[in-house]
């Protein structure tokens, strides 16, 4: 009917248009339709009333569901429901060594520095922060009166102490409220002393899976209250600990600035913790993992997904998720489970790390992690095992001709350019596990670094280093996870830096490792076709081609030619025939394979005419498809370099290249060789 | 054959006053409905009207400026512009906005004629500010 009032909007001038409508049906009053008359007036009030009351109940409907919640207070209600505590702010966190030399005379055996010793940090954008250790460290002096503390991690922030006497009668919940803003709740200890004349004190733990709780767990629950403000409570004495009446609970933690104290890399200690000491300190990482509170946003779209996988680690994901929950240090977490492994590894699940702005995390970081993250909740029989992460480090040269008539820009302005668009690039797409590397993107990266840009070429290397075991015979295996590009007389696999290598006449060379030129033309393997008989010796193995170098060793079991081993695949073969000689026996015959899918690599030196000189010609095989290489029994006596590492550089067969498990490719921008820009400029 | 319609307007008294023998509410009538009508328009500030901001004089406003010619005038631009904006029902002919520099207000004669209605109708009051 034309005169009911509709009922389903929600609009002041639809709501009052509807009214219009209504009393367009009575002749009482006319002047409903004028802005200025008394009805307009009382329409308005009526209209509004209505228009608020809707807004109202929308909000309320909407604030009742975790999808559509606005206000912060109601979306950690839901989460609440959800057992998800909304991540606080995190302290950015930096690593030092500090070392204390006594004044002369001193006579401290051990010395001890203490939790919360405060260290103060260079500026960061006109200010700066002060960073505190979370944790007591004990050290003895060295044998040089050196007192050292190595890796000691240093949280920004100040930390904050409060005692809180428990009084049932005014606080029956046993709820007490953190009043700072900016708490890092991973920094929260919690203790109960008895009374204020009985000091003895417990300490309690966050609660964390309530079905393992006692009735005497000294455990705290932890929550954000209305106010946005963290407070804490104790169990009922069935499910936690109760507290008595008159107990002091003494909390301290650190309140943060977050994010803004990353990236600093100059400390000064600041506390005078032992007098008249010198104090060396050394950055190992610098302040990094520095993060605000969650915000509701973050919570409505982490608090489902926490819930779906109810603290517990079952699939890839969740390991994923919970590690970067407890522990959000890592640039990347990678999780495969053993099946996945080659050979397969089954009851066992693997994660790798990959630390921010570092390259290796501690031993004590990854039992952290086994032991308090990961097996308490992982599934029963399924045993987390970290596998260090595998770095592929990315070398690219560049070649890059501009036009000089398009840019102000000098040579060297291109190449900043250039050099900065390959940094930015890396830090876009590389630095986490499963990823791929797409030539095409890092060419157009660069076309985009300047305008005048016309074209640009680019050389990736692949580069892997290791730190072999001096003067004791290993084999190493290498992986670069690609096909790698067969080498030229030119352009091929090589090691850096020299070593020391001692040569068949006991005289140690300053050595070097490369492909041998060709050697993926020689012989791969021997297929036995017949074993033959009566072999009573070991008969010699002639190979005929045109290539030459090769030679082979028979394996002779129960006067049978079992197999045949390659002790040298020589080069430049087509074709091969193998004929065996001697022996006393008859009948062995055998086929030469030349798949082309092995090099060989060589160790040489240079002597003193400066002529290439071969110590070793078969040290080891590249294996171009499967892209790794072997080394069999090398035996280094030096490694020229400070920390003993040595680098294999190869080039890649593909533009596009993938990772997987613990593998990660990524780019070390300390590294003065890794990028390297030649620029050149349009000559017509 | 010409048709001409008069209505009667008929709208409730905002004084909100009963009438003394039936006790209803009072209705005002046709020139008395338009004339509430015009006062109340006249009297809307900014954002007084809900959701229609733009249904306003701003006499409160003028009233705190100096008592003189220019105030004066401005006052019956208001009063022009909103009576011929929002008021339908009349056909404005004259304002005459007078200061009275003794009594700090200004004297207002607005004439108008309702639209079908033959007689013009002549509104007198005082503006002044009391506070």
């Amino acid at each position: 009917m034309a005169n009911q009032l509709r009922v389903t909007e929600l609009d002041f001038d639809t709501i009052k248009a509807n009214l219009k409508t209504f009393m367009k049906s009575q002749t009482e009053f006319s002047d409903y339709n004028f802005e200025g008359s008394g009805l307009s007036v009382l329409l308005d009030v009526l209209a509004y009333n209505t228009h608020y009351m809707a807004y109202y109940m929308n909000m309320v409907a909407n604030e009742t569901f975790i999808d559509s919640a606005v206000l912060r207070q109601s979306v950690v209600s839901h989460a609440k429901l959800l057992g998800y505590t909304p991540r606080s702010r995190v302290a950015s966190q930096a690593t030092i060594n500090l070392s204390f030399q006594e004044v002369i005379g001193g006579s401290n055996s051990a010395m001890t520095l203490p939790k919360f010793a405060k260290f103060t940090s260079a500026p960061k954008d006109g200010k700066s922060y002060t960073f505190v250790n979370t944790e007591q460290r004990v050290a003895t002096k060295n044998a040089n009166s050196y007192f050292v503390f190595d890796s000691v991690q240093i949280k920004e922030g100040n930390p904050v102490s409060y005692v809180f006497t428990y009084d049932a009668q005014t606080n029956s919940k046993q709820v007490f409220v953190l009043p700072d803003d900016g708490i890092d709740t991973s920094t929260l200890t919690v203790q109960v002393q008895k009374s204020a004349t009985n000091q003895a004190i417990s300490t309690y733990e966050k609660a964390e899976d309530s079905t393992a709780v006692t009735s005497t767990a000294a455990v705290y629950y932890l929550e954000e209250n209305r106010l946005g403000k963290y407070q804490i409570y104790f169990g009922d004495g069935v499910i936690g600990a109760a507290l008595d009446n008159n107990n002091l609970v003494i909390v301290s933690y650190v309140v943060t600035s977050g994010d803004a104290a990353n990236g600093i890399r100059t400390f000064k200690l600041s506390d005078n913790i032992m007098p008249g000491a010198t104090v060396a300190l050394e950055l190992v990482t610098e302040s990094n993992a520095g993060n605000l509170a969650e915000t509701a946003e973050q919570v409505k779209f982490t608090a489902p997904k926490s819930f779906i996988a109810q603290n517990r680690a079952v699939t890839k994901n969740d390991y994923v998720a919970l590690i970067n929950r407890n522990y959000p240090y890592f640039d990347s977490v990678a999780v495969w489970g053993g099946e996945e492994n080659v050979p397969a590894i089954y009851g066992k699940i693997f994660f790798s790390l990959k630390p921010r702005g570092n390259y290796e995390i501690t031993q004590s970081e990854i039992q952290y992690m086994k032991d308090y993250v990961l097996k308490p909740i992982s599934v029963l029989t399924v045993t987390p095992e970290y596998v260090a992460a595998d770095y592929n480090y990315l070398n690219f040269v560049v070649d890059v001709v501009y036009d000089p008539r398009k840019t102000t820009k000098t040579a060297g302005g291109i190449q900043t350019s250039v050099y900065n668009a390959v940094v930015q690039f890396a830090s876009d797409y590389l630095n986490t596990f499963n990823n791929t590397f797409k030539m095409s993107k890092l060419v157009r990266a660069i076309d985009d670094a300047d305008a005048s840009i016309e074209n640009n070429s680019i050389k990736v290397l692949i580069e892997k280093r290791f730190r072999p075991t001096l003067g004791i015979s290993k084999s190493y295996r290498l992986d670069f996870y690609v096909p790698l590009k067969k080498g030229t007389s030119v352009d091929r696999l090589y090691s850096e830096p020299s070593f020391g290598y001692i040569d068949e006449f006991n005289i140690e060379r300053v050595a070097f490792i490369e492909e041998v030129p060709q050697s993926f033309t020689g012989l791969d393997a021997v297929e036995v076709l017949a074993t033959g008989d009566g072999y009573t010796e070991i008969p010699s193995i002639t190979v005929e081609g045109d290539g030459e170098g090769a030679a082979a060793s028979a394996i002779i079991v129960n006067g049978k030619l079992k197999s045949v081993v390659v002790t040298n695949p020589g080069a430049n073969y087509s074709a091969a025939v193998l004929r065996v000689v001697g022996g006393s026996g008859t009948g062995a015959q055998l086929r030469a394979v030349l798949q082309g899918k092995k090099g060989t690599l060589r160790i040489y030196y240079f002597d003193s005419n400066n002529i290439k000189k071969i110590i070793n010609a078969n040290i080891g095989s590249i294996y171009y498809d499967d892209g790794y290489l072997i080394l069999d029994n090398f035996k280094p006596t030096t490694v020229s370099d400070p920390f003993g590492t040595m680098i294999f550089k190869a080039q890649p067969n593909t533009n596009v290249f993938s990772t997987t498990r613990n593998a990660i490719l990524t780019l070390d921008s300390t590294d003065p060789a890794a990028i390297d820009v030649r620029v050149g400029a349009v000559t017509s | 054959m010409t048709a001409t319609s008069s209505r009667i307007y008929k709208d409730i008294d905002l004084h909100f006053t009963a009438h003394p023998v039936t006790g209803d509410l009072v209705k005002k009538l046709g020139e008395d409905a338009i004339i509430q009508s015009v006062y109340n328009l006249l009297s809307f500030g900014k954002y007084e009207k809900l959701f229609q901001p733009t249904i306003y004089s701003s006499l409160k406003a003028h009233l705190f400026e100096p008592v003189d010619n220019i105030t004066s005038s401005a006052i019956g631009n208001e009063i022009r512009n909103v009576i011929s904006n929002y008021e339908p029902r009349v056909a404005l002919t004259e304002v005459n906005v007078t200061p009275e520099y003794d009594m700090n207000g200004y004297t207002v004669s607005i004439t108008f004629f309702i639209v079908n209605a033959t007689d013009p109708i002549t509104v007198e009051f005082f503006l002044e500010r009391v506070r």
